[in-house]
């Protein structure tokens, strides 16, 4: 963790700037870079985009849809769509932004091909309760305290399982937030809304979440 | 008091610069903001080490591979939508079934001349094949004397009559590069 608090893997997301040299050998290129290759028609250049960012965009995908072969093929279709309309791709944005939004699309398209009948636990009540307090910080204020003697795989279970209530914006604005390190300004381009719906998203979502996981720490 | 959008951004370690010593001059006053910051940070801790933030796919070097062979075979998106394409000609037609028995039946003459062992097969380097369905178990079988390979799929659940395939492609290896190339593609003839 560095002194601002984060973990150190959300440093490895900033790959739009050149990477630096490491130990003599030449600096690595940048996304932007890349993506100039990659739109200039050199696929090996998409090739490495690929490498730099598929255990991100899988990982994303597997803790939104928690089913490892279905996560596989929709991380493969994700980078065969973002190699498709990579030729409309303005550098206005961070590769990896649009790479999430892809994501997204793609994520949001298959959960509903899956459950096209069924509503979210999260009715349209909860939703339009996100607006009744915009003043409200966006963390609720519950201490949780994981059983020490919890093992990762079950801490993992638990929080997946308590990540399935949600509904797919709020699972999304979690993970996004909490598990990739995005900012505020770059979850509301991916998931298309303003930042304001973003804070509601997350803080409604961790509060639920935690109130879940607070009982299953408290059942114990 | 700073405003909501930059107080939130400040919880979740946004901020840098004039910014963040803006906000913290004001939490100086108000200690409850640190505190709450303090259970923002245990939070997404708690969550980061449930949670990966990058996890590797399963058979990543076919992961790799596949997508590398896409992009290739569809350079650009304006590629993929050919005026004059009929759904047809990119969906198969009435010779799929014709080009599929007779794969079927060359797969079964070549599966007769080969045996997992090696028997009249190469002890070259195997492909790997994924298999993302639980309980299904794949066998190769390369036969250099046949200039064939066959890949049985042991445990996968009946494919019904209704099934389309949608695509179909095969890869022979170019003398000269030494690469993979596709030798047969939708636009390939019909079965005569």
């Amino acid at each position: 963790m560095n002194s601002s608090g984060e973990t150190a893997s959300n440093t490895t997301r900033e790959t739009d700037a050149p990477v630096p040299d490491r130990g003599g050998e030449p600096a690595a290129e940048s996304d932007g870079q890349l993506v100039a290759r990659a739109q200039a028609g050199d696929p090996t250049a998409f090739d490495e985009l690929v490498v730099r960012h598929r255990n991100r965009v899988f990982a994303m995908i597997r803790n939104m849809i928690h089913r490892e072969a279905d996560a596989w093929d929709l991380s493969q279709e994700a980078f065969i769509k973002a190699w498709k309309a990579l030729p409309r791709f303005e550098a206005k944005a961070k590769f990896s932004t649009w790479l999430y939004r892809i994501v997204h699309n793609v994520v949001y398209d298959w959960t509903r091909r899956k459950r096209p009948e069924s509503g979210d636990e999260w009715n349209e009540e909860l939703l339009r309760s996100e607006k009744i307090d915009p003043a409200s910080r966006t963390t609720p204020s519950v201490a949780l305290r994981p059983d020490k003697a919890l093992s990762s795989d079950e801490l993992r279970e638990r929080i997946e399982k308590a990540l399935d209530s949600l509904s797919p914006e709020h699972r999304q604005a979690v993970l996004l937030k909490d598990v990739q390190g995005l900012a505020y300004k770059e979850i509301s381009e991916v998931m298309d809304c303003s930042i304001g719906t973003v804070m509601s998203r997350l803080h409604y979502a961790r509060k639920k979440l935690q109130t879940l996981l607070k009982d299953e720490f408290d059942a114990r | 008091m700073p405003d909501e959008e930059l107080l939130g951004r400040w919880l979740e370690d946004e901020l840098s610069g004039a910014e963040r010593e803006q906000v913290e001059a004001w939490v100086a006053a108000n200690p409850q903001w640190a505190e709450w910051r303090d259970e923002t940070r245990a939070w997404k801790e708690t969550l980061r080490q449930a949670l990966p933030a990058e996890q590797e796919p399963p058979a990543v070097e076919f992961f790799d591979a596949r997508i590398g062979r896409l992009v290739r075979e569809d350079p650009t998106e304006e590629k993929l939508v050919e005026p004059g394409t009929s759904g047809t000609s990119r969906r198969g037609g009435w010779w799929m079934p014709v080009a599929a028995a007779a794969g079927m039946a060359f797969c079964f003459w070549a599966g007769m001349r080969m045996s997992p062992e090696g028997g009249g097969g190469t002890a070259g380097a195997m492909p790997v094949v994924y298999t993302p369905e639980q309980g299904v178990e794949a066998s190769v079988f390369q036969s250099d004397g046949a200039d064939a390979m066959v890949i049985v799929l042991d445990g996968v659940a009946a494919i019904p009559d209704s099934f389309e395939i949608p695509d179909r492609a095969a890869l022979d290896r170019d003398e000269g590069s030494g690469r993979l190339v596709r030798t047969a593609d939708e636009e390939e003839e019909p079965v005569q």
